[in-house]
């Protein structure tokens, strides 16, 4: 399944004082939204989370956009922003529950997902996180691992070093499951 | 590769495509929902478009989407049990300080003998200096103990903590409630797991907490529901967890008193007014005052009464920790990354370690590197008589923050004060009602800071947004029903009215006001924002935004 083409690059980054730049960037902002979501949903676990993670890489996004420079591969930069803020996000809550969680603190209430299949997305973010990232990205957009690469800023052959790793991990970790689904 | 090896990483990727489906469709699902079920004749409109309803329609905006921290609020709805006491403490001591203008808590232990920096980074200076508070004087302790296996590579892997409370039961707020009821010790007391908050540890964590004489007693650890239940059978109020309760290989690994966790909150947010309070336990903020920036680089140093076996509790709030020494004793420095926007954005480095006189020194550097924070821990010298009374007159009070010129492309909508800083909603001058087009700026206290992009959807109708900081509740988004008034309301309080601001080149106008953080505080009704035509009738209505914020 593929959610988003082949990474496209822009050249409608250089602002220039018009609306041409925006109109440009509506249209990618409506056509990426959900899949930053759902991007940054498999990292964090949290709708609200992940709307918000997707909201602020938007914004940086139009922001570099609109500042003049130009962005060469938006799609990956966006996806870029959600995945190292993502792993940002996780690390906070991490810090905050080894803080509260210790002396009663509860999980935000999250929003149910109701077919989703929440024991394989919790076992991926169980995964060392860049390993999680690259599988994300691998399943949820099915993207090449150039693509992949290019969005987590790593070489090709670090991101197949963390697939495999990643889906030898996951096939131990939901192996009863997942023959079981097989069957 | 195995055969078998081949089937499983087969079946692995069937089930991760379909996981990939179910997910994007339940998304697609939520965002339908969102949209149009609470009034399925609200239309959809592309977002360059109006409405124009030909009949008063109410729209029941979306619900608000969860404000990123840091901020003093975030903790108090995160947080129950210990923290919601510790903020109900806090909130204590603010309204000691508000009501003569003056701090009235005096702060525990004897005088200490303070540290000041022998040297700071250029261009940083004093910018603030407050007491600690002392909650002992509000009728409320507590302690901690933790345990791990001090044998493992990382004895803080998976802790093992038992806290004891000390407070009546109107500061606790009652018997713990919620989870699963168990017995504990023949003390009727609810169990709790932790897991789905997202920190990626696999298997979560347990929580027991139960009413004892004094207070209430809390297990919790990293480890599984039996581990933690035999530790709660074996806890004391000293506190401590007796050898028979402990897993194999566990041993404490530091006590000391939980309202640490007062102070650390207040340092990775900056140090609040909120938390000011009178004694010898003391935090000076150093930075440069000229700074505008929201984000400011800065140096905390706290010092206040505790014991040595309380240095490592850091760990607790930044795991990436390793031991060092600082004046040749045990320290223990930490190292986090914060979100953008906030106090910690160009990382904070945390050092602490405990001095002979029984007292912990903390250094806390926001956008310092590694070797400059220990370069002010290691160069803390003993303060001359009279220099810190003289820090605490000059400094008691943080200079207000102010904000720099907004940024180029960009106009501020609306501007207003807090109580020790501003606020700011800033918008794109040449774009439409759009994605990333309205943000709020803060800056508070010493280095308190949220810059944020939010509330701004591609689909309308958009979400209102609110941000509860610095005893301020801003509230701000785009108006698009044609409405003669905006008003944030709720029974037995006088109305709101919000500002509404046009923005060149924009179609619809911006909500963005604010109002004092307890202004709707005696109303036990519900907080709305309602938008109302020229004839009264009201036209859309947000009752999510304000709910627990205002």
């Amino acid at each position: 399944m593929t959610v988003s083409g082949p990474i496209p690059e822009s050249g409608v980054g250089q602002a220039d004082g018009g609306a041409g730049p925006d109109i440009a960037f509506d249209a990618f902002a409506r056509g990426q939204r959900r899949a930053l979501v759902a991007l940054a949903w498999t990292l964090t676990g949290d709708v609200g989370a992940a709307e918000d993670v997707a909201q602020d890489a938007l914004h940086a996004t139009w922001q570099a956009w609109d500042r003049g420079g130009g962005i060469r591969h938006p799609e990956a930069w966006a996806r870029q922003v959600v995945a190292n803020r993502a792993v940002d996000r996780v690390r906070r809550a991490g810090r905050e529950r080894r803080a509260l969680g210790l002396v009663g603190a509860r999980p935000d209430p999250t929003v149910d997902l109701p077919t989703t299949d929440h024991e394989f997305w919790d076992a991926v973010r169980a995964l060392p996180a860049r390993q999680a990232q690259a599988i994300a990205l691998h399943y949820l957009e099915d993207r090449p691992v150039a693509e992949i690469a290019e969005i987590l800023g790593c070489a090709p052959a670090t991101v197949k070093v963390h697939l495999h790793r990643g889906r030898r991990a996951l096939a131990a970790a939901l192996a009863p499951e997942t023959e079981e689904g097989s069957r | 590769m195995s055969t078998t090896d081949d089937a499983r990483l087969d079946a692995l990727d069937r089930r991760g495509r379909a996981a990939a489906r179910t997910l994007l469709d339940d998304l697609a699902a939520r965002g339908a929902t969102t949209l149009v079920a609470e009034h399925p004749a609200a239309p959809a409109v592309p977002a360059t478009e109006s409405p124009a309803p030909p009949e008063p329609l109410v729209i029941h905006l979306g619900r608000p989407t969860p404000r990123r921290g840091p901020q003093p609020a975030r903790h108090r709805w995160l947080a129950a049990a210990v923290v919601a006491v510790l903020a109900a403490v806090a909130g204590a001591v603010t309204v000691a300080t508000r009501d003569d203008g003056r701090p009235d808590v005096s702060s525990g232990g004897g005088p200490l003998d303070h540290l000041l920096p022998g040297w700071l980074p250029a261009g940083l200076e004093p910018v603030h200096a407050i007491d600690i508070p002392d909650t002992a004087a509000a009728g409320f302790s507590a302690d901690v103990a933790v345990y791990g296996d001090p044998d493992s590579d990382d004895p803080w892997s998976a802790p093992l903590a038992v806290v004891h409370l000390v407070a009546d039961e109107e500061l606790l707020g009652g018997p713990p409630s919620g989870g699963e009821a168990v017995t504990v010790d023949g003390h009727e007391a609810r169990l709790r797991d932790s897991e789905g908050f997202g920190d990626g540890s696999p298997g979560g964590a347990w929580e027991v907490g139960w009413q004892v004489d004094d207070g209430m007693l809390i297990v919790s650890g990293a480890l599984t529901r039996e581990e933690v239940l035999a530790a709660a059978e074996a806890a004391t109020t000293e506190p401590a967890i007796e050898g028979s309760g402990l897993p194999d290989g566990y041993a404490e690994l530091a006590r000391g008193p939980f309202t640490d966790s007062l102070l650390f909150t207040s340092l990775f947010e900056g140090v609040v007014p909120d938390s000011a309070g009178e004694g010898s336990a003391l935090a000076v903020t150093y930075a440069d005052p000229s700074d505008t920036d929201a984000v400011r680089t800065a140096v905390v140093v706290a010092q206040r009464s505790g014991p040595a076996s309380a240095v490592d509790l850091l760990r607790m709030w930044i795991p990436d920790a390793d031991a060092i020494t600082v004046h040749d004793r045990h320290a223990v420095i930490g190292r986090g990354d914060e979100l953008p926007g906030s106090a910690g954005e160009a990382g904070v480095v945390a050092v602490q370690w405990a001095e002979p006189e029984g007292q912990l020194v903390t250094v806390v550097g926001y956008g310092v590197d590694e070797e400059a924070v220990l370069r002010v821990a290691e160069g803390m010298r003993p303060a001359d008589a009279g220099e810190v009374a003289a820090l605490r007159d000059s400094h008691a009070v943080a200079a207000p923050r102010r904000f720099g010129e907004v940024r180029a492309g960009q106009v501020a909508v609306a501007t207003g004060e807090s109580r020790t800083g501003q606020w700011r909603i800033v918008a794109n001058a040449r774009r439409g009602d759009n994605i990333g087009a309205l943000t709020i700026d803060r800056v508070w206290g010493a280095i308190g800071s949220t810059s944020s992009t939010t509330g701004d959807r591609v689909e309308p109708p958009l979400d209102l947004q609110a941000d509860d900081a610095d005893g301020t509740v801003v509230v701000w988004g785009v108006l698009w029903v044609d409405a003669a008034s905006v008003t944030a309301e709720a029974p037995g309080v006088e109305p709101v009215t919000l500002d509404t601001h046009e923005v060149d080149g924009w179609s619809h106008p911006v909500v963005a006001d604010a109002f004092p953080d307890d202004h709707f505080a005696s109303s036990s009704g519900e907080v709305a924002v309602v938008a109302r035509d020229a004839a009264g009738r009201e036209v859309a209505r947000n009752t999510t935004v304000l709910d627990g914020g205002g």
